[in-house]
């Protein structure tokens, strides 16, 4: 639903949704990060004591960051944005993620080439 | 008593009969081959450009010399056919919106029992709302007799979906 939104409206109507669903998809995934961190944080603390905390940080990071690189579609979007919203524009750039650019697999894909002006590649006969 | 019959005699009627209007539309892609005819005159020179009468919308419409695409629609042609081969041969021409496509196949090239037939690799978009006609150009003299040529082209409608350049 929310993939629908950002993909199909334009302007300045476009802009502002794409806005507030960044926003809540960063306060949705700054739910999910504490949720997440808290019971591992205190697992990993009693190997790794004080350092746990930002050791589990910092992997939970990279994975967070390659998961969303490579994923598409609406989830992928969620943890563009949520990956954008946590670190930043910057290290998120490193990772070649740019909300901007942010794939619409989801919705795209879905529609068949035929009804589209697309090319349609054929067969060889 | 007599009111009441009547009542449920008229809703039976009523709910045997009763038609609801519906908007018929395309909802997905469909495949259709248009039957393209050419009348060749007796002694045409070679040369001659004869307009094809197109049948793109099935039996019940009458053909036509050009096709209009409806504007909720996006048509694909994927194929170019014959079922007999033809002489002289001709070669085709198709106009979409007035402007010749850089394709020519000639009729015999396209015959469907070609070891090596002509074909699309891509194709071709005709969009929404367009006018689209094929014309065939005689390449020799036709004899003294009239002659009809036939040419079927395979094509995909659907209905049009426009896509974001995002």
């Amino acid at each position: 639903m929310v993939d629908f939104l950002f993909t199909t409206r334009e302007g300045l109507a476009g802009d502002a949704i794409e806005t507030i669903g960044g926003g809540i998809s960063a306060l949705a995934g700054i739910y999910v990060w504490d949720k997440l961190m808290g019971p591992v944080n205190s697992f990993l603390s009693k190997w790794l004591g004080n350092y746990g905390g930002p050791i589990t940080g910092f992997v939970l990071a990279l994975i967070i960051l390659h998961i969303a690189r490579a994923q598409e579609g609406m989830l992928g979007r969620f943890l563009q944005v949520m990956a954008y919203a946590m670190f930043g524009d910057s290290i998120a750039k490193v990772f070649g993620i740019d909300p901007v650019m942010v794939p619409t697999g989801i919705h795209v894909t879905n529609v068949s080439p035929w009804s589209t002006l697309e090319p349609v590649p054929l067969p060889m006969r | 008593m007599e009111y009441v019959r009547t009542s449920t005699v008229t809703h039976e009627v009523i709910g045997m009969s009763q038609q609801v209007p519906a908007y018929v539309t395309l909802t997905g892609p469909q495949p259709t081959v248009f039957i393209v005819t050419f009348s060749i005159a007796a002694s045409a020179a070679a040369g001659s450009v004869v307009q094809g009468s197109i049948s793109a919308f099935g039996a019940l419409m009458p053909a036509t010399q050009s096709v209009n695409v409806p504007i909720t629609e996006v048509w694909s042609i994927v194929d170019f056919y014959t079922l007999a081969t033809v002489t002289p041969d001709a070669q085709i021409q198709l106009f979409i919106n007035g402007y010749p496509q850089n394709i020519y196949p000639t009729l015999n090239s396209v015959y469907i029992n070609n070891y090596k037939k002509w074909t699309l690799n891509q194709a071709i978009k005709i969009p929404p709302a367009s006018t689209w006609s094929v014309n065939a150009v005689l390449l020799g003299t036709n004899g003294t007799t009239a002659q009809t040529y036939t040419l079927y082209i395979s094509a995909v409608r659907a209905p049009f979906v426009a896509t974001t350049s995002k």
